[in-house]
């Protein structure tokens, strides 16, 4: 089987949509798989970041370049991440890309939608334990769907771990980067001329 | 103040929108800005302001002193068109990095007091999927964009803009 990966993200390899890109392909042994628009593929694997409840423009750019012409009845799949905790945050992004495939002529696998998307690579622990345990229930169902290219409804996921302390890790994660860059907490607050 | 982000070839603009002076303000979309690359730096670097040069860096500023913000562009997928979203993309600064929760979800913590009255205006051939989609992403957004509130408007064709 044939399986593009897209990596929407702005940031490529550094980003978690790469890390969930791997993570999954662990899941597809035997698969050929391309980075890339270039066909023929089975299957068509999207992960980005969401941006402003959307798909980044850069995405959905490329999106719009690739209306056409792309192996007719391909199955698309497609991984969102988050910062924010709840995973069901994605879910209108993903039925962008839904109608994006309705009007490229590709048929919908299923959308995963990953809360916490920051989180991921700082937890020193592999995907499906601790607070990573219902992403790697998530990941295990998309790869299931893909390998008999069937569809399935969108599954959403936030951390095993309490939304109070993610909030908290996260804003300290913030403080320490604002600490480096030579601020102060307070100028974090600042407001341009209103 | 109210700003007004389009993706309207000039001519058009000038004919379809309210003209530009006092109150009303336009960001043309086109030629789109350079894209966010995800830095941050408009949190926890040059707070408030992207910090990627070019004119995108004014839609913070004029972001920070609307009441009234109003999107016009052709509709992708049930979404916005590439270079009104290139623009958005670069909207972060105008929150805080800090966090709130708002009906029962996680929300980034405003960076200003006023709240928009946030009006989209979508045009283009439509599908009712992507009709259904546009509604739950003005919502979507009016929550991270803490906005007072949101309508969204649907036009087969630009033309038939009516945006007061």
């Amino acid at each position: 089987m044939k399986i593009a990966f897209i990596n929407g993200s702005p940031r490529k390899s550094k980003s978690v949509s790469s890390f969930l890109l791997k993570s999954l392909q662990e899941k597809l042994p035997g698969c050929e798989i391309s980075d890339g628009w270039a066909g023929p593929f089975d299957a068509i694997v999207f992960a980005f970041p969401l941006y402003v409840d959307g798909i980044p423009s850069t995405l959905l750019r490329e999106l719009a370049a690739h209306e056409r012409g792309l192996p007719a009845g391909a199955r698309a799949y497609a991984l969102v991440n988050n910062g924010f905790y709840e995973g069901k945050q994605n879910a209108v992004a993903i039925t962008i890309l839904r109608n994006w495939c309705a009007r490229a002529g590709l048929e919908w696998g299923q959308g995963v939608g990953v809360g916490a998307g920051g989180m991921l690579q700082t937890v020193s622990v592999p995907v499906g334990r601790g607070p990573l345990k219902s992403l790697g229930r998530a990941l295990d169902a998309l790869a299931q769907n893909i390998l008999t290219l069937g569809s399935g409804g969108d599954i959403f996921t936030s951390p095993n771990f309490p939304r109070r302390l993610y909030m908290i890790a996260a804003e300290i994660k913030f403080r320490m980067t604002v600490r480096k860059n030579g601020l102060k907490r307070r100028d974090v607050d600042r407001r341009l001329e209103e | 103040m109210h700003l007004i982000l389009h993706d309207l070839p000039q001519e058009a603009a000038s004919k379809l929108l309210p003209a530009q002076g006092g109150a009303v303000k336009w960001f043309g979309a086109s030629p789109a800005v350079k894209p966010c690359v995800g830095c941050f730096c408009c949190w926890l670097k040059n707070p408030g302001e992207c910090i990627i040069p070019d004119r995108g860096q004014q839609f913070c500023h004029l972001l920070a002193k609307a009441d009234a913000f109003t999107i016009v562009s052709r509709c992708f997928y049930g979404g916005l068109s590439p270079d009104v979203k290139a623009t958005l993309d670069r909207f972060i600064g105008h929150v805080l990095p800090w966090f709130t929760t708002v009906n029962g979800e996680m929300h980034h913590v405003p960076r200003y007091d006023r709240k928009v009255k946030l009006t989209y205006h979508l045009y283009g051939d439509i599908t009712e999927p992507e009709r259904e989609t546009a509604l739950r992403l003005a919502a979507a957004n009016a929550v991270n964009l803490h906005a007072a509130r949101h309508t969204v408007r649907f036009y087969a064709e630009a033309d038939e803009l009516e945006v007061l």
